[in-house]
């Protein structure tokens, strides 16, 4: 995938996630729409080919964010760095394996969160319902992705 | 020692690192304001659109209750009325009283009108974004409110032309607050983003259910008077030295798209 598109879907992402995303709040808890697509991504590519990604996407959800600078960005790499290591020692990943990384990748990624934020005493919500219900929620939005991708390399592939 | 800063992930770490000093300096401020302005017209409509379909929404599930909800506004209407007639003779009094004491004016609030153009993006905390900035006045810690009088939140962070705004719901927010009619003071603290708790209140005090909650304007940090919401349950335990309540915040902060900076 081009550099350029892979910026224009990050940047589609987080104008989503800011603008219509809290909207779909399920129980406080809306899609991390760019969490989703980077932890797809890492399935898909080495963390070597794809660190700039991570970055920037992190840059991108800290613009938007109040919580202090870097700690979401740090959770990001945390989490798509130990999904890039397991992903390591399997030689094939079906659907089923990448659905479990991706899920792994978003308790993850709010743990880190979590627990960066207790080192910079920010009060950040946390219960394992919320949790639960978070990773499930954004699971649920890998599918719709993962849908639409396959139609777009459908459309494409035809043309 | 090359082959280490090679390493993808000490290089994004690296990045980080570089990126929070620039912040943290606040040079990251005018690109962050580009940034904004380039995508906030795009924000600013989706937002408001997304507004509308969540608004659709929830009049179609609430269409059966709406004979019964529109018999109960008429009748607070009513209410309100009279109350506006009995305010408003009061006020012609104490404009009179304190013209003949030479007592000063309560003062005005100065506002910047601003429009809502994104929410937080981590899901973890409550903020939102605006598009009024240092150039419109607006200063870090000014209270933001909506029509009304009612609180919404404080600015914690802003640039030339946006801010970034902490809800009082957010779990780090704190409000110097009062309740209305029995005097009594309390700290209103954010419930986990969903609503909010008004603390240390004092043990044997008799707090009611729907009583209105004010800012006390103690500490200074936001004005006296702006209203929070109502006591919903009061959470009584005798092992505490001090009383807990839940409040019912009177800003539906899901459907904010207009608020007011106070700029003085």
């Amino acid at each position: 995938m081009k550099p350029f598109l892979i910026i224009l879907i990050l940047l589609l992402a987080i104008i989503l996630q800011t603008t219509a995303a809290p909207f779909l709040s399920i129980s406080g808890n809306s899609p991390n729409l760019v969490l989703v697509l980077i932890l797809i991504l890492v399935t898909f590519k080495d963390f070597k080919e794809i660190w700039w990604n991570v970055v920037l996407a992190g840059l991108f959800l800290e613009l938007f964010s109040g919580l202090i600078f870097g700690l979401i960005s740090l959770s990001l790499i945390g989490s798509v760095y130990l999904i890039d290591w397991l992903k390591k020692n399997f030689s094939t990943i079906k659907f089923w394996l990448r659905t479990g990384f991706i899920g792994l990748g978003i308790l993850a990624y709010n743990l880190l969160l979590i627990s960066l934020g207790r080192l910079f005493h920010i009060d950040l919500f946390f219960n394992l319902k919320y949790l639960f219900i978070n990773i499930i929620y954004n699971l649920l939005i890998m599918i719709i992705f993962f849908f639409l991708g396959y139609v777009a390399k459908k459309v494409f592939y035809q043309k | 020692m090359k082959k280490i800063f090679k390493h993808p992930l000490i290089l994004s770490l690296l990045v980080i690192v570089v990126l929070f000093f620039l912040n943290y300096q606040g040079l990251l401020k005018r690109p962050q304001d580009i940034f904004f302005r380039l995508f906030a017209p795009a924000q600013k409509i989706i937002y408001k659109g997304s507004l509308k379909a969540s608004n659709f929404f929830d009049s179609i599930n609430s269409i059966n209750n709406l004979n019964q909800e529109n018999a109960k506004l008429k009748q607070e209407n009513a209410d309100f009325l009279n109350r506006i007639i009995q305010l408003k003779e009061v006020a012609l009094e104490n404009e009179f009283l304190r013209e003949q004491m030479d007592l000063p004016d309560s003062g005005t609030k100065q506002l910047v009108l601003a429009d809502v153009v994104g929410q937080d993006s981590s899901g973890s905390g409550k903020y939102i974004l605006i598009n009024k900035g240092e150039k419109h006045g607006v200063k870090k810690k000014a209270a933001v409110i909506t029509a009304g009088d009612i609180l919404v939140g404080q600015i914690i962070e802003l640039t030339d032309s946006f801010s970034k705004v902490q809800l009082i719901t957010d779990s780090n927010s704190r409000i110097n607050a009062l309740i209305q009619e029995s005097r009594i003071t309390g700290l209103v603290k954010g419930n986990q983003g969903l609503s909010l708790i008004i603390d240390l209140l004092p043990q044997g005090q008799n707090i009611k259910d729907g009583e209105i909650v004010i800012t006390s304007g103690l500490a200074e940090l936001f004005p006296k008077g702006l209203l929070i919401g109502q006591i919903q349950q009061v959470l009584f335990s005798d092992v505490q030295i001090s009383q807990k309540a839940k409040i019912k915040p009177a800003a539906d902060f899901n459907k904010l798209e207009k608020v007011f900076v106070i700029i003085n």
